[in-house]
């Protein structure tokens, strides 16, 4: 049985900004009611707090925040303000230390980049610094966003706010952990298996997945060239769909990005879910063994709630995680030992354990290994275009568990159990986790919604109606809870 | 009732029927794909790759000839020369 989170229906914020949303502060700064640097100086003073215990950042902006702060204050002062302002005027957010930074250290949270200042942003930032945001900081990762937490390299993996001694997932888990315990409003994470997904899922926030080359990845370090992707990480669907407004866009510096217009992500957020047919993924997680027994009956209750306000449900079947799993990992080590192939070869000692474990049998996978992994993986990407024919979205589990306990003396299994989020890495098209109950002892629980290839207005149409008719989005962890 | 859209694979033939590599072999490999590993991490090789050959070799094999990798680079015109 789920429960309410402890003390959080009963956790009013104790400042009004402690928890506000990207939507809520640019209601704000539009009625002049706050200044962006009044807004980051509050966001400073949380990670003043908090940080000691959560370990999200491995590097704060604040002289580079308060000057972006002061630009968007003149802007939203201007009479023509309305007008003028960019879409995400004085809104602070923080980037995982994967995306390069220019004049800013990126290290990937690896010893090989301990020392690395790009000269140039990450075509995302970029598009971030464009629409007027305020880089507050460079958040916490698994190294080269891989992996599991390593107790060895030279910054301790971030804990997740929800519970002292918990661990936030994987790998944007720095984001995760800052935007559910109020230290940033927003941020941007990379996505190869779930690493924004599964993050959102544990902390209790949302996570997208975008299309596959519908956000530039230049200048972000690769994990898998063929899967990753760059995507918003914020407490609500509306937040998420304002985020990917600003990134979202052709970059012809990235090969892989998708030369069309992006879409209108606000535009179907209110038209509700009245006819709109949802197949519903089971058997990913409903007796698996490693699921844990309380995301069933959450998933199971989101369904309802979707089907009560008009969606049609129907149960589906699609491969086995397992087949998605092999399939997804021979690649992505594949891909993620070349990418890394000068420093396995000249300074391994220096790759943290964890990194070390997963990747290295990469220099074994032979050639026709690889490329039947990737026919396989076509195969499978066509089995879920046959079901996006029949459904405007798939619905499952966010993740298969709450929160993991932080084991520092323990190594991490060298293959996880299958990944629920993987699938959609497999086929590129959008997926996104949202909250949708507590599991008994007060950990967040996740609905995974996914869409065809750039249909993110339907994924989020379908995402924001649930947060419409549920509260799930709007508990946070009490101040006693960060520790 | 439950609609599947599983696609019948049309060669559902494995590796998984292969003995599993000795660590002399993983030894062997590792030597012929050009690492030069200290000692304590052969040792974490040898201790790790069984897990992702199995996973390999759970790849199904015999497709049809004509059933294409997934590419990545699928318009050739966005190649572009570098300065």
């Amino acid at each position: 049985m789920t429960a309410e989170a402890p003390g959080s229906a009963a956790a009013p914020a104790a400042h009004a900004l402690d928890h506000v949303t990207v939507a809520g502060l640019l209601a704000l700064y539009r009625r002049r009611e706050v200044s962006p640097v009044e807004v980051v100086r509050h966001h400073f003073e949380r990670i003043a707090r908090h940080e000691p215990s959560l370990h999200c950042f491995v590097t704060q902006t604040p002289e580079g925040a308060l000057e972006r702060a002061r630009e968007a204050e003149r802007l939203w002062m201007r009479s023509d303000a309305l007008a003028l302002a960019p879409l995400l005027a004085g809104v602070p957010y923080g980037l995982k230390d994967v995306i390069s930074t220019a004049g800013i250290l990126t290290t990937g949270q690896s010893k090989i980049l301990q020392h690395n200042v790009p000269m140039k942003d990450a075509a995302v930032e970029a598009r971030m610094k464009l629409g007027g945001a305020v880089l507050m900081g460079k958040l916490t990762t698994y190294e080269f966003a891989h992996g599991g937490p390593s107790w060895d390299l030279p910054w301790p993996p971030a804990m997740n706010p929800w519970k002292p001694g918990y661990l936030p997932g994987s790998t944007s888990s720095g984001a995760g952990a800052a935007i559910a315990a109020g230290l940033l409003p927003a941020a941007i994470g990379t996505d190869t298996g779930g690493s924004i997904r599964m993050p959102a899922a544990v902390c209790g926030i949302v996570g997208v997945k975008p299309t596959y080359g519908l956000v530039s990845r230049q200048g972000v370090l690769p994990n898998t060239f063929t899967f990753d992707t760059c995507g918003p990480m914020a407490r609500t669907v509306e937040d998420a769909a304002l985020m990917l407004r600003a990134i979202a866009g052709y970059d012809d510096e990235d090969v892989a990005s998708a030369d069309r217009a992006p879409r209108d992500y606000l535009a179907d957020l209110s038209l509700g879910v009245r006819g709109v047919r949802i197949g519903w993924v089971r058997h990913w997680y409903d007796g698996d063994a490693n699921c844990h027994p309380d995301v069933a009956p959450a998933v199971e209750r989101a369904m309802k709630v979707l089907a009560d306000a008009g969606a049609i449900v129907e149960e589906i079947r699609l491969s086995d995680l397992l087949v998605y799993q092999d399939c997804k990992t021979t690649i992505s080590i594949t891909e993620m030992f070349s990418a890394w192939e000068h420093e396995f070869r000249t300074r391994p000692q220096d790759f943290g354990l964890m990194f070390r474990n997963k990747v290295l049998s990469g220099s074994l996978i032979r050639a026709e290994d690889y490329f039947q992994a990737l026919r396989q993986r076509l195969w499978l990407a066509r089995e879920l275009a046959r079901a996006f024919r029949e459904y405007d979205v798939i619905a499952t589990a966010g993740w298969m568990t709450p929160a993991d306990k932080a084991h520092p003396d323990k190594l991490d299994k060298f293959l996880r159990p299958p990944n629920i989020t993987t699938p959609f890495n497999i086929g590129g098209g959008p997926a996104m986790n949202i909250p949708c109950g507590f599991s008994a002892d007060g950990l967040p629980l996740s609905l995974q919604i996914a869409a065809d290839h750039f249909d993110e207005p339907m994924m989020f149409r379908v995402g924001h109606a649930f947060q419409q008719l549920t509260d799930w989005h709007q508990k946070y962890p009490t101040e006693g809870m960060i520790q | 009732m439950t609609r599947s859209f599983v696609l019948p694979e049309p060669g559902a033939k494995t590796l998984e029927p292969l003995p599993p590599s000795s660590r002399e072999d993983i030894v062997q490999m590792a030597k012929q794909a050009g690492l030069d590993l200290p000692p304590a991490l052969m040792e974490e090789l040898c201790v790790s790759y069984p897990a992702f050959e199995a996973m390999v070799r759970r790849l199904p094999r015999m497709r049809a000839r004509f059933d294409e990798p997934a590419h990545h680079l699928v318009d050739v015109s966005r190649v572009k020369a570098l300065d």
